[in-house]
C-alpha cells in the first residue's frame, strides 16, 4: 500500500513539474517571431581577461563622447554631482547613474551619463574600461548614419585629365551641381520636372560605402544614370554622358559620412603594430610559433552574427592600446575550423586585424576563408566608348582586326563619345540630343573581362549609328568594333571601348 | 481508506504548491536578456521626474533658411553658416507642429511641407521635407540632432555660378523641454 501511495505521489509530481516547464516554454515560444536583436539598443558586455591572464586592477576616470544611449533614461537615478567635479560637466547638467548596466562595475567603480553634455563618464578599472569602450563603440555604430552626397556635372575638353585640379584649371562648363544629406533607402529629389537630379542611397553595414542610384535629367539636353557603389571619403571623377565632338561629360561624386550634429565623421582606425594592408594575409613565425595575420574591416559583420566575447586588451603586442578585442575562437569554430585549447584567435575591431595561432591546418583553413571574403566586395566599372569614322579596310585587309595603329593611320575623325559609370551587373541609360544608349555590364568569373551589352541609337554630326551588340572586353585594354559603313562617305564607323575597374570596400 | 485518501490529497496539495514555486523559480532563474536588465533597473529605481512628456506630445519648430549664394570653388560645398555671411537670405520658412504630424505652407511664394518625428531619446529627429522657392525645389529625408543643422545646395538653373543653399534646423518650440 505504502508503495502504491509513494508511486502515485511520484508520478503526480513528475506530471506537475512537466506541466510547469511546458508552460514556461510556451511563454517564450513565438512561432512567428523574428529575432529582434538588431532592434534592441546595445547594452554593455562583460569583459574578461584573455585565457585567465589577470592584470592588477587600477581605477581611473575616463570620459567618452556619446550623443545618445539610444534608449530612454529619464527614469534612471540622477547623480548629485554638486560636490564632485566630473569632467565635461557643469553644475546644471543632468547626469544619470547607469552603473547597474555594466557587469564589470563593482566595488568603488561607477558609470554615469551626462545627458546635457553627452558624455559617458566612468571611474573604471581595466575590465570596466574595456567594457565601457566597447559599449560606446557599438552604440556609435548603431546611431543613425547620414551620408552627404555631392554631385557636379560638367562638360570639359576631352583631353583634360579626370582630376579636380586639372578640371579647375581648364575651361569647363558647369551644368548641374547639388549637395545634400541623404537618408538610407529614401529618395531625394532636387529640381523640378523638366530639370532635376534624383538620388537614392542604400548604406551598407558599417557605413563605409553606399549603393547610389543617380538620375540627372535636363529636358532636351541630357539624361545620365549612375547605378553603383560609392566609397565614403573617396572622390570619384568619371566620364559619363553622351557628348559630341571634342568634349566629354564629367561627373564628380563625393560621399561623406556625417554625425547627427552634421559634422563630418573621420573614421577612427587605429593602426596595429604589424605592417599589413586591408585584405592582406601574412604568416609569420614568432618565438617558434606560427601566426596568421589577416586584416579585414568589419569581419564580425562579414562572418555573420555570433556572440562576441570581449576581452581586455592585455597588451598582446600587435594591437594598439585603444584596440577593442574579442576572443574569436568561437566564430572560427562556427566556420568549421576546430580550435584546440592552446590555439589563439583574437580580433581587433578598431584596426580590423585578426590574429590566429594554431597548427598548420587551422591557419590554412583561415587563409581559405580569406580568399572567399576578398572577392565579396564590389567593383565599380568605368567605361568610355569613342566613335570614329576612318577609311575603310581595303579588299585585301577585309577581316583584319582594328587596333590603335590601324585607326590612327586611316584619317580618323572623332564623332563623339559616351562615358558610363556603374557597378557590375547593373544597367544604365544615357540620352541627349545625340541619341540614346543603354549599357549592361556583367562581370566575368575570371576577373579579367566584362561582358557588355550595348543598345546604340546615336546621331553624331549626321552620322547615324544604330546597333545592338554584345562583347567581352578586357580591363585596361582598348577594344575596337566595326559597327557599320557610312553610306555617304563609304568610310567605316568604329567604336573603341576602354574599361577600367575599381574595388569598392564595403 | 478515507484516512488514506485524505493523506494523499494533502500530500498532493503540498506537491502542487511546491511545483508552483518551482515554476516561478524556473522563470526567474532563466538567463536575463540585456534589455530586461535595463528594465529591471529602471523599475526598481526611484522616479525623480514624474512629469516627462512622451515624444509625440512635443511641439517641434522646423526651419528652412534659403540663401542665394555665390558658388564655391569646385570640390567644396557649404558646411557652416559662416560661409553664408555674404549670401543673401531669400526666405525663412517655419513649420510648428507636433512630433509625427504633417505641416505645410503653400502659397504663391513658396511651399514648405515637413514631417518631423522626435526619437525616444528626445535628441534625434527624423525629418522629411519638401521645399520650393522661386525656381528651386527640393524633397529629401534626414535624421539630425535637435538643434543642429543640415545643409543642402543646388545651383540655380539660370546661372550655375550661383547656388541656392538651404539650412534645415529642428528644435523644440519655445524651448519646451522633455
Amino acid at each position: 500500500m505504502k508503495f502504491y501511495v509513494l508511486s502515485l505521489l511520484f508520478v503526480s509530481s513528475v506530471l506537475i513539474v512537466n506541466q510547469a516547464q511546458a508552460q514556461e516554454e510556451n511563454i517564450h515560444d513565438d512561432p512567428f517571431g523574428v529575432s529582434d536583436e538588431y532592434l534592441k539598443p546595445p547594452m554593455p558586455r562583460e569583459a574578461k581577461y584573455f585565457k585567465g591572464k589577470v592584470r592588477k586592477e587600477k581605477n581611473e576616470i575616463i570620459a567618452r563622447s556619446l550623443l545618445s544611449l539610444l534608449q530612454p533614461i529619464n527614469k534612471l537615478p540622477l547623480v548629485d554631482h554638486a560636490q564632485t567635479q566630473l569632467p565635461h560637466t557643469k553644475s546644471t547638467d543632468r547626469v544619470y547613474n547607469i552603473s547597474a548596466w555594466f557587469p564589470n562595475c563593482t566595488d568603488e567603480q561607477w558609470v554615469y551619463y551626462n545627458d546635457t553634455s553627452n558624455y559617458l563618464i566612468a571611474n573604471a578599472s581595466h575590465r570596466l574600461k574595456a567594457s565601457v569602450s566597447e559599449y560606446v563603440y557599438r552604440v556609435i555604430k548603431k546611431l543613425p548614419v547620414n551620408l552627404k552626397l555631392t554631385a557636379t556635372y560638367l562638360v570639359v575638353d576631352r583631353n583634360i585629365p579626370l582630376t579636380i585640379e586639372a578640371i579647375k584649371k581648364s575651361q569647363h562648363k558647369k551644368v548641374m551641381s547639388f549637395s545634400g544629406v541623404l537618408k538610407s533607402g529614401e529618395k531625394a529629389m532636387f529640381g523640378k520636372v523638366e530639370r532635376y537630379l534624383s538620388a537614392e542611397g542604400l548604406i551598407y553595414p558599417g557605413a563605409h560605402s553606399a549603393y547610389c542610384s543617380l538620375n540627372l535629367y535636363l529636358a532636351d539636353e541630357l539624361e545620365v544614370e549612375i547605378n553603383t557603389s560609392l566609397q565614403v571619403g573617396l572622390r570619384e571623377v568619371v566620364q559619363v554622358g553622351i557628348i559630341k565632338g571634342n568634349e566629354k561629360g564629367v561627373m564628380i561624386l563625393n560621399l561623406e559620412r556625417l554625425d547627427m550634429n552634421g559634422r563630418k565623421v573621420r573614421e577612427k582606425r587605429v593602426n596595429p603594430q604589424i605592417e599589413i594592408s586591408n585584405y592582406q594575409v601574412k604568416r609569420e613565425v614568432i618565438s617558434g610559433r606560427e601566426y596568421l595575420f589577416w586584416r579585414v574591416p568589419d569581419l564580425i559583420t562579414l562572418l555573420g552574427p555570433c556572440e562576441e566575447r570581449l576581452v581586455v586588451n592585455s597588451n598582446l603586442g600587435v594591437f594598439a592600446k585603444e584596440a577593442i578585442i574579442y576572443d574569436f575562437s568561437e566564430n572560427l569554430e562556427l566556420q568549421g575550423i576546430r580550435m584546440r585549447k592552446d590555439d589563439l584567435a583574437i580580433y581587433d575591431s578598431m584596426s580590423g586585424l585578426l590574429v590566429v595561432s594554431g597548427n598548420t591546418s587551422v591557419l590554412d583553413m583561415v587563409e581559405e576563408i580569406s580568399y572567399e571574403i576578398s572577392v565579396s566586395y564590389g567593383l565599380n566599372i568605368s567605361t568610355v566608348t569613342n566613335f570614329y569614322e576612318v577609311d575603310a579596310h581595303s579588299k585585301a585587309e577585309v577581316g583584319n582586326e582594328w587596333d590603335v595603329v590601324s585607326i590612327l593611320s586611316r584619317n580618323p575623325e572623332l564623332l563623339g563619345n559616351v562615358g558610363y559609370f556603374l557597378g557590375g551587373g547593373e544597367k544604365v541609360r544615357h540620352s541627349s540630343p545625340q541619341g540614346s544608349v543603354i549599357l549592361e555590364v556583367i562581370l566575368d568569373e575570371s576577373g579579367r573581362f566584362t561582358n557588355q551589352v550595348y543598345q546604340l541609337d546615336l546621331n553624331f554630326l549626321n552620322h547615324k549609328i544604330k546597333s545592338k551588340l554584345k562583347t567581352d572586353v578586357e580591363y585596361n585594354r582598348p577594344k575596337f568594333i566595326e559597327l557599320q559603313t557610312n553610306p555617304v562617305t563609304r568610310r567605316s564607323i568604329i567604336m573603341m571601348i576602354l574599361t577600367t575597374k575599381k574595388r569598392i570596400f564595403r | 481508506m478515507k484516512y488514506l485518501l485524505e493523506t494523499v490529497t494533502v500530500i498532493l496539495a503540498f506537491t502542487v504548491g511546491a511545483c508552483g514555486d518551482k515554476k516561478e523559480e524556473i522563470l526567474q532563474s532563466e538567463p536575463v536578456s540585456e534589455n530586461r536588465v535595463a528594465e529591471q533597473s529602471a523599475e526598481t529605481i526611484v522616479i525623480i521626474n514624474d512629469t516627462v512628456k512622451r515624444p509625440a506630445e512635443n511641439k517641434l519648430r522646423v526651419t528652412a533658411s534659403v540663401y542665394d549664394a555665390a558658388a564655391l570653388p569646385l570640390g567644396e560645398n557649404f558646411k557652416s553658416t559662416e560661409q553664408l555671411k555674404k549670401a543673401r537670405k531669400i526666405a525663412e520658412l517655419t513649420n510648428i507642429t507636433l512630433s509625427g504630424q504633417l505641416a505645410k505652407i503653400d502659397d504663391q511664394c513658396c511651399v514648405f511641407a515637413t514631417e518631423a518625428l522626435l526619437g525616444e531619446d528626445f535628441k534625434l529627429v527624423d525629418v522629411a521635407a519638401e521645399i520650393a522657392v522661386r525656381d528651386m525645389s527640393m524633397k529629401f529625408s534626414t535624421t539630425l540632432r535637435r538643434g543642429s543643422s543640415a545643409f543642402y545646395e543646388m545651383n540655380q538653373s539660370e546661372d550655375t555660378s550661383r547656388m541656392y543653399v538651404v539650412v534645415l534646423n529642428v528644435e523644440f518650440e519655445n524651448n519646451e523641454s522633455k
